[in-house]
This record gives structure tokens, sequence and C-alpha cells, in this order.
């Protein structure tokens, strides 16, 4: 079983020395591996600031990590040749959160097809490139005589979005990252724009990685689930488990302030204060002034993972009875291998 | 129903463009009432920011009101001068634009572009008032009082959310438009601005229209909700009702279009294309999306109609001689 992507106690570090007040710790000791094989969903959810979105930048290649490595298919993503860099190009494909600032609005949509065709040289006529572009289309749902020699103004942000996740498919990746990709769209077009990722992994065998801050759509799209805050994983495991039960007061906190349209599920006021970066030397649990539970010993010591049920782990002292601990290294070990229902 | 604030009669917003008029509000009628939060929702081009641009006197060329009135205590305030309706933006009807948070001058202390709308409506101050006054503000919307002397730059979203409500209600209005007050802005944030919100509205005793897409922050915050298509307004009720019994096919749509966080479905959207105001469909706008299409629709709009009490929507299926 080759592994797609690795991490190996990753940790990303902005700014100055260990004494630099600007100094920020953006993802700390981070170890996950990916199975190619079967393709799966995988949300990675947190705020603002939590690392996420760090987290995809140092897969694509575009932050290099303080310590660790990062590996594709065995190969570290800085430490390619050319060519395996333009394999790896070829093999993973992004889609932005921003479906307005990718565009160049002097040049039609058909642009951002047409242009990785040429550059990985898909097609070898125009009449083969146009079935090409028109099948990928046609996947996520869009017609391709009303989208093609559109220029972007002229088309609403759900379209341009699935536009990009027709460009993503173009190349038949193995990894497709998915940051944000909702978060600008209407409501009412979220929905088709996420059915198309999950088309394109049960179909296509293409591996996502979901980032976003909403606990509904993570749950509804993905297998498996990493809860980061502060670039430390406060809770993983299986989807159904982590969102069907949040055991981590962090994961409590984000499914509570979810608006659900249920007169019966109403918001509770909770007065939680508003995130703060811990200080730069700060040892124990990053969530410890947030949190309803805060016991001394989370301002010291950061708690361990602590595997409370065979497909999950939480890091949070009110777990430490009866389960044991996972060393941060094995993330993975709770992940589902095989898509669930 | 407590008393009635703010009357809206078939207002129109057109946009002037080479091939006719968009009509961006089209007949649009509401009220509102005092110490009420009405939500809007709809898609993007539906005519909701639009309409609470038109609120504010603030259409500006190739837009123009085109017909409607806006009675706030009953005086008519379509058709009033610029500068007569300058007098009333911000003392009684207060805007939070869409993306207030981009929409702070970063090279301006918070504390004058507090004072800058006080000043504007004449209000003097002495530096002793103003301070007092910044700060009170500034600690009703949940920001420490030593906010007013920093830049933008150095507040987070949600801080300059809260910054863009305290100028809103700077001058206690009686109306507050809060155009997608927390888009971009992650869970956690959002529901504490909206609990700040309400708890404003709460001291002030404002009505709130606020503009929104998503149900489900709808559903946690307002009383009642109107549901624009195609810049008409095609269903308004409470929100209670509207949720459990949507009476309109879009607004079910619209809800039935939320990820639930306990069971898993297939994901839908709606089906289909918001339609080009230029060229809108013959009948119903929305009959080309509709499940329940059937041959009226294609040739005949449906009017508001009292679907249950208190309750309006725009569908030829609650017609019941049919």
């Amino acid at each position: 079983m080759t592994a797609l992507i690795e991490f190996r106690n990753v940790s990303k570090i902005f700014g100055g020395g260990l004494f630099d007040k600007k100094r920020t710790v953006a993802l700390e000791n981070f170890s996950m591996t990916i199975n190619e094989v079967p393709p799966l969903i995988t949300a990675v959810v947190g705020e603002s600031g939590s690392g996420k979105t760090t987290l995809a930048r140092l897969l694509l290649g575009l932050e290099t990590p303080s310590t660790g490595e990062v590996l594709f298919r065995g190969r570290n993503v800085h430490a390619m040749s050319q060519s395996e860099r333009r394999q790896f190009l070829h093999d993973v494909q992004f889609v932005f959160q921003d479906p307005y600032g990718v565009y160049n609005p002097f040049y039609k949509v058909d642009h951002v097809l047409t242009k990785p065709i040429a550059k990985f040289k898909l097609a070898s006529s125009r009449q083969e490139a146009r079935k090409l572009i028109e099948n990928v289309l046609e996947t996520v749902g869009l017609r391709a005589e009303e989208t093609l020699g559109r220029y972007p103004h002229q088309m609403s942000g759900g379209q341009r979005q699935r536009i990009m996740v027709a460009r993503a498919l173009l190349l038949k990746p193995k990894l497709i990252i998915a940051d944000e990709p909702v978060s600008m769209v209407d409501a009412s077009l979220r929905a088709t724009i996420l059915g198309n990722l999950q088309e394109l992994n049960e179909k296509f065998g293409i591996s996502i990685i979901y980032i976003t801050h909403d606990l509904a759509t993570g749950f509804q799209i993905s297998h498996n689930m990493i809860v980061l805050y502060h670039g430390a994983v406060s809770e993983a495991g299986e989807v159904n488990r982590v969102v069907g039960e949040p055991q981590h007061p962090y994961t409590q906190l984000l499914m509570n302030s979810i608006p659900l349209p249920v007169p019966e599920r109403m918001w509770h006021r909770d007065n939680t204060p508003p995130p703060t970066k811990p200080a730069a030397d700060f040892q124990g649990c990053k969530f410890a002034n947030r949190c309803p539970h805060v016991m001394e010993r989370c301002q010291t010591q950061q708690p361990p993972l602590y595997q409370t049920e065979t497909q999950r782990v939480v890091s949070c002292y009110l777990y430490e009875e009866n389960a044991p601990t996972l060393d941060r290294a094995g993330l993975e070990k709770v992940f589902v291998t095989q898509p669930t229902g | 129903m407590s008393e009635v604030v703010l009357q809206v009669r078939n207002l129109q917003v057109h946009y002037a463009t080479p091939r006719g008029p968009v009509k961006a509000v089209n007949n649009v009628s509401f009220d509102l009432h005092k110490g009420e939060i009405l939500g809007l929702v709809g898609e993007s081009g539906s005519g909701k920011t639009t309409l609470g641009m038109a609120l504010c006197g603030l259409i500006r060329s190739p837009g123009r009101l085109a017909g409607g009135e806006i009675l706030l205590d009953g005086r008519n305030l379509a058709g009033l001068s610029e500068d007569a309706y300058k007098k009333v933006r911000l003392a009684d009807i207060a805007l939070m634009p869409q993306g207030a948070m981009n929409s702070l001058n970063p090279v301006i202390r918070i504390r004058e572009q507090i004072l800058d709308g006080l000043r504007d409506h004449g209000v003097m101050l002495t530096r002793l008032e103003a301070d007092h006054h910044v700060e009170s503000l500034l600690e009703r919307v949940g920001l420490r009082g030593e906010v007013a002397n920093m830049y933008a730059h150095e507040l987070s979203g949600g801080m300059k959310q809260r910054v863009a409500m305290a100028i809103a209600i700077s001058m206690k209005p009686k109306i507050i438009i809060a155009d997608e007050p927390t888009s971009a802005l992650d869970v956690v944030v959002q529901k504490r601005i909206i609990e700040t919100l309400q708890d404003v509205q709460a001291e002030l005793g404002a009505s709130i229209i606020m503009i929104g897409h998503d149900m489900g922050l709808m559903a946690q915050t307002v009383d009642r909700l109107g549901v624009m298509y195609a810049g008409q307004m095609i269903e308004i009720g409470a929100i209670s009702k509207t949720l459990v019994d949507p009476k309109h096919p879009y607004t079910r749509l619209l809800i039935e279009s939320l990820p639930s966080t306990t069971e898993k479905k297939p994901l839908r959207g709606i089906p289909g294309l918001a339609p080009q105001l230029l060229n809108l469909p013959q009948g119903c706008a929305f009959h080309p999306r509709c499940p329940h299409t059937f041959d009226r629709c294609t040739v005949e709009t449906p009017a508001l109609i009292e679907a249950a009490p208190w309750r309006w929507a725009a569908c030829h299926l609650l017609d019941t001689d049919q």
C-alpha cells in the first residue's frame, strides 16, 4: 500500500526567534498519512488561524516546513527534480476559496481550461481538446455551449467555482485540495459544488482534502476529519464519530456555532471568549483560555492524543481515564480506510 | 403586531442599460415593525442589496427609483432630495454595508471614523463628550475602548464588523440595515456578531433588516423572513412558520439545500440558474426551475396572496380555486 501523502513531524513557524512576539506556530508537530487506495475525502476543519491553509500550502510546496518533511507518493515535495515537479503539478490540483480572484477578467473562461491542455499536452487536436472540455464541464453539470466563449463577469460565483472543479478534473489528478471552495458562494449553490467534489471522488477515484470552517459540509462529503486549533490537532477520526458526537470542547464549540434552520435547535449563548494567539513559549493546551472545562494542568502541559474509540482521538485531559494515548505520529490509525455510509 | 415603523409600497428600482431597463427591485411591498428583525434572503442578483440601498437613498445612476413609496413613520422618503436624504441616513436609517469590514478607511483612526458621521449631521461634541460617546459605543458592540485609537489593519475581521456596527448605531437610528453582516467570517465569530447585533437592537429598540443568503443564519436570527427572487418578494412571514412549512417551492428548495449535521443525504442545490433580469421568463419568474410548474405558471405572474394568517406567498399552487 503506497501512501499518497505523508506529513512527518511537520512544524511551520512564521517569524523570528523564540522570544519574538510575532513568532507564530502555524502548524506544530503534525503527522498524517493518507493512502492512495481507496481514495477518500479528508476534511481539515478549524477557524482562521488554525493552520489549515498552511497545511495546504505546505502540501503544495508553497511553504517550506520549519522541521519535518512532506511527501507525495514517497517523494519530498521540496526536493523534487524538474520532471518530478511537473508530474506533481499534474497530479495535485487545487480549488481556491475565491472564485472571483482566480480568473483573469480579460480572458474568456475557456482560457483556464485550454491552458492546462496545452501545457500538459492532453489532446492532439482542437477537436479532441474541445471534446475533453465538454466532458469535464458536463461532469460538473455545466453545458459547454452556455459556458464557453463567455467572460468571467458573465458567470455567477457558483458557475465559476464549478469551472475550477472542471479544470481540476481535466488533469485526472490523484489529489484535489479544496480550500474553502464554497464559503464565497451562495448557500443554494453550495450543495451543487460539494456534490461535484463528491462525484469526482467516487467516480474518478480522486482523493480530496477538503479545508473548511464548517463542520456541516465537512460531515456531508468527507470520510475522515481532522480538527485543528492553532496548529495542533484537537480531535480527529471517522467523520460520523467526530460530528455525530464531538468530544473536544473546541469541536463542540464549532458544532454549536453552526446556524441550523431548525427552530428547535436555537443557538445557546455561551460567551466563549474570542480566539487569542497563545504566547510562543506557551506549553499548555492551546484552547485552554477559551475552554469552559479548563483545569490547572491544561495551562502547563499540552494533552496527548487520547484514543477514546477505535476511530477517534481527542487531545483533551477530560478523556484521560480509560483511554490509551496515541503517538502523534500515528494519526491515521484512527481513520477509516474504506468509504462508509 | 406592534406598530409599523416603515412601510414600503410597490417599490421599483430600475437600472438603465442599452438593452432597456433592468428591474432590480420589481414592485416590492412590505411593513417593518418596531423592534423586529426582518430577514431578506435570495440568491445573488435577486435584488436584496439593491432594496437595502434604495431604503437608504443610495441608488445612483444608472439606477433610479422608478416608483413606489418608502414611508418612515408616515413620511414618504422616496423622491427626497440628496440633501434631505443625508439627514435621514444614519440618524433614522443606518446601513452596515456588505463587506463593511473592508469599508473602513485604512489611514484614519477608528475614533475619527465613528465621529465623522456625527459631525456630518451637525452634532457638536466637546472632546470629552466625544471620547465618552465613542467609548460607550465601542463597549456596546463588545470592543475595548482602546480600539478607538487603532487603525483598521490592527483589527480582526470580526472586530472590524463590530466597528461598522458601532458606526451604524452612533445616532440611535430607528432602522438598521445589515447587508450580509457576517459573510467571510468563521462560524464562531459569526455567532458572536449576531448575538451582539441582537443585544444592541434590544437596547436601542431599533428595527433591523438583515440581508443574506444563508437560511440557517436567518433561522437563528430573524423574526420574520422575506424571500426575494428576480427582484420580487415571493414569500414573507414569521420565520418559525416558514421553516416548518414553506409556502413557495423556491423557499422550500432553499431550506432543503442546507447541509444537515445529523443525516447524510445526496447534496442537491436548486437546479437551473437564476434568471437574467433583462429577459425574465413569462409568467412566474421561477417556473423554469420549479419542480411543480403547470400551464398557468408559464403565462400568468402570481401575486402575493395571504397563504396563512400573516403569511404571504406568490405561487399559483396556493390559489385554491384551481
